[in-house]
């Protein structure tokens, strides 16, 4: 399949080249563990001891319920992870697959999605350790997974916008990913994962995190799966706001990128 | 006779030289890229069966039309169309994944071509044996040498039957026996009345392969004409220098 240099339509007839990204990104996933012991289980492994540690520790620092906070913290962990993911490791989908695009005339847009997906099953390992943990505390609901599941669709979407814009600006500005890089690390600590909401609230610090997206990205799969509700509705229209927002951010910026983007490898 | 297979008119292409900054710069209205031109406005037409080969010093330009050629450089002003299914072989050692199988980076490579995953298992005991690899298939191509990464690049190109071949340099890693294996692929390739381009500074090769020659010098045409005039003149100007 030709790129045809259109920017919505190439974008479309990438994703019918699931075959060839999702093959793409399960060969990132083996080679990236490849020659290692534990391989693909190191998702697992390092998501599981950074869970138990960090969260009962700061459960003690905050003088917080463990059985609330533990899963709190590692439901947060994982999206946020996710999230930060999709703009920083995304923002070399381009340039690590310079090689392929300047040999073969696929729209570039697979490389894109192969990303994504590639941390998209990193999520998934990180929520089947949130999901045990929340059985073994007796928090899982069948009920709270099937809310989440707009919430986490939803969050792939974000991501695959994010990535979109870090994939096409990093080839021009290649300082992109270190700053995003520093802003997230900031916003991760202001963004309630490592704390509760409330407790900025209580300070007085409410519209930190109000005026936060990813607090409404993340509320939207985290508060089904620790409450076994469907999101409040502030909540969803902050996150589809946020969405659409940066939707149309993306078509701006991209569409324009586009074209010579080649010439940026 | 009927259209052409490839046609370009004025093509023109440009390669930016500047790093991010310079990008920001100019985002931000404040003067234009300094650019490099490679191809100076380009007009040329290839029909079905023609063989062409591209002949010219490095950095003459022949790489860029290549990739011009493939649809992946667009080129600056200009047009260009192109009808029918492209197979390019170019860069070897780029575009492999390291840590894969041979047969994992066939597949792979099989995939970007527009192969569905039937076809390659179809084909893939026939790209094996012609890229005579054998058990070196089994390992991480990160153990290859560049004839290696040649044999199955070439194989997996060709396996597609495509109707216009683009190879830039392919031969000058390769082995004497793959060269000559190769050539003879490519001679079946055109006997379906297909169109071969290729760059290269073996000029005996591109005389054995070729009705037609183009010589490009920093991205002109000097020349374009029957292989035999071409060649000759082209060796007489190199000799001079």
């Amino acid at each position: 399949m030709r790129q045809t240099g259109n920017f919505a339509i190439d974008s479309y007839q990438a994703l019918k080249l699931w075959r060839v990204w999702s093959h793409l990104a399960f060969n990132d996933l083996r080679g990236r563990f490849a020659r290692s012991m534990l391989g693909f289980a190191w998702i697992l492994v390092s998501f599981a001891i950074w869970a138990a540690g960090v969260g009962l520790i700061y459960a003690q620092l905050f003088q917080l319920d463990t059985k609330t906070f533990v899963p709190f913290l590692t439901i947060g962990f994982a999206l946020w992870g996710f999230i930060s993911s999709s703009f920083v490791e995304s923002s070399g989908a381009f340039i690590n697959a310079a090689g392929y695009v300047k040999q073969f005339n696929l729209p570039k847009q697979t490389y894109i999605y192969r990303s994504v997906l590639s941390q998209a099953i990193t999520l998934s390992m990180s929520l089947v350790v949130c999901f045990i943990i929340l059985a073994i505390l007796g928090a899982l609901t069948f009920q709270g997974v099937v809310f989440a599941i707009p919430g986490v669709l939803l969050l792939i979407v974000a991501a695959v916008l994010h990535a979109f814009l870090s994939a096409y600006i990093t080839p021009y500005l290649r300082d992109f990913p270190h700053a995003m890089s520093s802003l997230l690390n900031v916003l991760f600590f202001v963004t309630p994962i490592i704390f509760p909401a409330d407790m900025l609230a209580k300070k007085g610090l409410g519209h930190v995190y109000q005026y936060n997206p990813f607090y409404y990205l993340l509320e939207m799969v985290r508060e089904p799966l620790l409450h076994g509700t469907m999101p409040d509705a502030s909540i969803w229209t902050g996150a589809i706001a946020y969405v659409v927002g940066f939707g149309i951010l993306v078509l701006l910026v991209c569409r324009h990128l586009d074209k010579r983007l080649v010439y940026a490898l | 006779m009927s259209e052409p297979v490839i046609e370009l008119k004025d093509v023109v292409v440009d390669y930016p030289l500047e790093n991010s900054l310079g990008i920001a710069r100019k985002l931000l209205r404040r003067g234009s890229i300094r650019k490099k031109r490679a191809l100076r406005g380009l007009t040329f037409s290839i029909h079905d069966g023609e063989r062409v080969g591209i002949v010219g010093h490095n950095g003459a330009g022949k790489s860029t039309l290549l990739r011009v050629l493939a649809g992946i450089l667009p080129p600056s002003s200009g047009q260009l169309a192109v009808r029918g299914a492209v197979a390019p072989l170019f860069e070897f050692a780029t575009g492999f994944e390291m840590e894969l199988t041979g047969y994992e980076n066939i597949r792979i490579r099989g995939l970007l071509q527009g192969l569905s995953s039937q076809q390659i298992k179809d084909r893939m005991p026939e790209i094996a044996e012609f890229s005579e690899l054998g058990e070196a298939l089994s390992q991480p191509v990160r153990t290859y040498s560049s004839g290696m990464f040649i044999r199955i690049a070439f194989s997996t190109a060709t396996s597609i039957d495509p109707e216009v071949l683009l190879i830039d340099e392919a031969f000058g890693a390769g082995d004497q026996h793959f060269s000559v294996k190769s050539a003879k692929r490519m001679r079946e390739l055109m006997a379906k009345g297909r169109v071969l381009v290729f760059t290269s500074h073996n000029l005996d090769l591109v005389k054995s392969l070729c009705t037609r020659v183009i010589w490009l010098r920093e991205g002109n045409i000097v020349m374009d004409g029957h292989a035999d005039e071409v060649l000759e003149q082209y060796r007489i100007s190199e000799s001079v220098i």
